[in-house]
C-alpha cells in the first residue's frame, strides 16, 4: 500500500442520523406581522400565497408550523434565511 | 404622514409630522441596540440537545453573516433618512425600490429591540385604542405601532 503523505479521516454517522429528515419549524412571536410572515414564506420557501397564508395562520393559532423537511444542510440554510428576516425558526430532527 | 409610489422605482413618505419624523430619524440607532434583544435577534436554531460543535459552527459561520446583513440594512436606511430634515416643514423621505428589503429588516430589528427592552407582551401590542402618550411606555408603544404600520404599508405595496 503506498503512502501519499495525506491522512484521510473518514467520518461515520449511524444510519438513522443520515436518513432521518430534518424539519424547519417556525414559532409564533408577538412582533412579526402576519403579512410580513406570509411574504417571507413566499420568498424563502417559494410557497404560493395561499399556502404561505395557511402556514402563517398555523404559526399564529397553534404557536408553530413545520414549513419544510428534508436533508440537514438545506434545512440549516432555510433556517439561516428565516433568521435573516428575523423569524423565530428552529431545526428539529424528525423522530423515527 | 402620506405615502405614494413613484412607478416601480421608489416610494415616498411626505408631509411627515415632526413627531413621526423624529421616530423615523431614530430608526437606525434603535435597530442597532441589540444588547437586550440578543436572544431574539440571534435565536438559537437548535434544541437543547444540540452538540457543542454544531452550535459553535453556527456561531462561527452563520452569525457573522447575519450581523453583516442587519448592519447593512441599518446603513441603507440611515442614508435614505439623510434627506428627512426635522419635519418642521413637513418631512419627506424617498425610499428607492431596491432599498425596500433593508427598510423591512431595519423596521423589524427596531420593533424587536423595543419589545424586548420593555418586555412588551401580546396584550400590550394588541391592546385597542391609542397608547397613553403621557407615559414613556406609551410613547414606546406608539413607536412600535408606527414602525409596524410603516412595515405593513411597505409589505402591502410590494406584495
Amino acid at each position: 500500500m503506498s503512502q501519499t503523505g495525506f491522512i484521510t479521516e473518514i467520518e461515520t454517522r449511524d444510519e438513522d442520523a443520515v436518513s432521518l429528515p430534518w424539519s424547519v419549524v417556525v414559532h409564533n412571536d408577538p412582533v412579526n406581522l402576519m403579512s410580513y410572515v406570509t411574504m417571507v414564506f413566499q420568498r424563502v420557501l417559494g410557497f404560493p400565497r395561499d399556502r404561505a397564508t395557511r402556514h402563517m395562520l398555523e404559526v399564529h393559532h397553534k404557536g408553530r408550523s413545520l414549513v419544510w423537511s428534508g436533508e440537514r444542510e438545506r434545512a440549516e440554510l432555510i433556517v439561516e434565511q428565516l433568521h435573516s428576516y428575523l423569524l423565530l425558526a428552529t431545526l428539529e430532527q424528525s423522530e423515527g | 404622514m402620506r405615502f405614494r409610489r413613484h412607478s416601480a422605482q421608489a416610494f415616498e413618505l411626505y408631509e411627515i409630522h415632526p413627531l413621526f419624523a423624529e421616530l423615523l430619524a431614530e430608526l437606525p440607532q434603535t435597530a442597532a441596540r441589540h444588547n437586550m434583544a440578543e436572544h431574539r435577534v440571534y435565536p438559537d436554531p437548535f434544541g437543547p440537545e444540540a452538540d457543542e460543535e454544531t452550535r459553535s459552527d453556527w456561531e462561527e459561520h452563520v452569525r457573522p453573516e447575519l450581523e453583516k446583513h442587519f448592519a447593512n440594512s441599518r446603513e441603507v436606511v440611515a442614508r435614505d433618512l439623510d434627506s428627512l430634515g426635522d419635519g418642521r416643514r413637513g418631512g419627506r423621505c424617498v425610499i428607492p425600490a431596491e432599498h425596500l428589503d433593508a427598510w423591512l429588516n431595519a423596521l423589524n430589528q427596531a420593533r424587536l429591540v423595543i419589545v424586548e427592552e420593555n418586555k412588551f407582551g401580546e396584550t400590550d401590542l394588541s391592546a385597542g385604542g391609542p397608547p397613553d402618550l403621557a407615559t414613556r411606555r406609551g410613547l414606546l408603544l406608539l413607536k412600535v405601532h408606527f414602525y409596524a404600520h410603516l412595515q405593513e404599508l411597505l409589505v402591502e405595496t410590494t406584495g
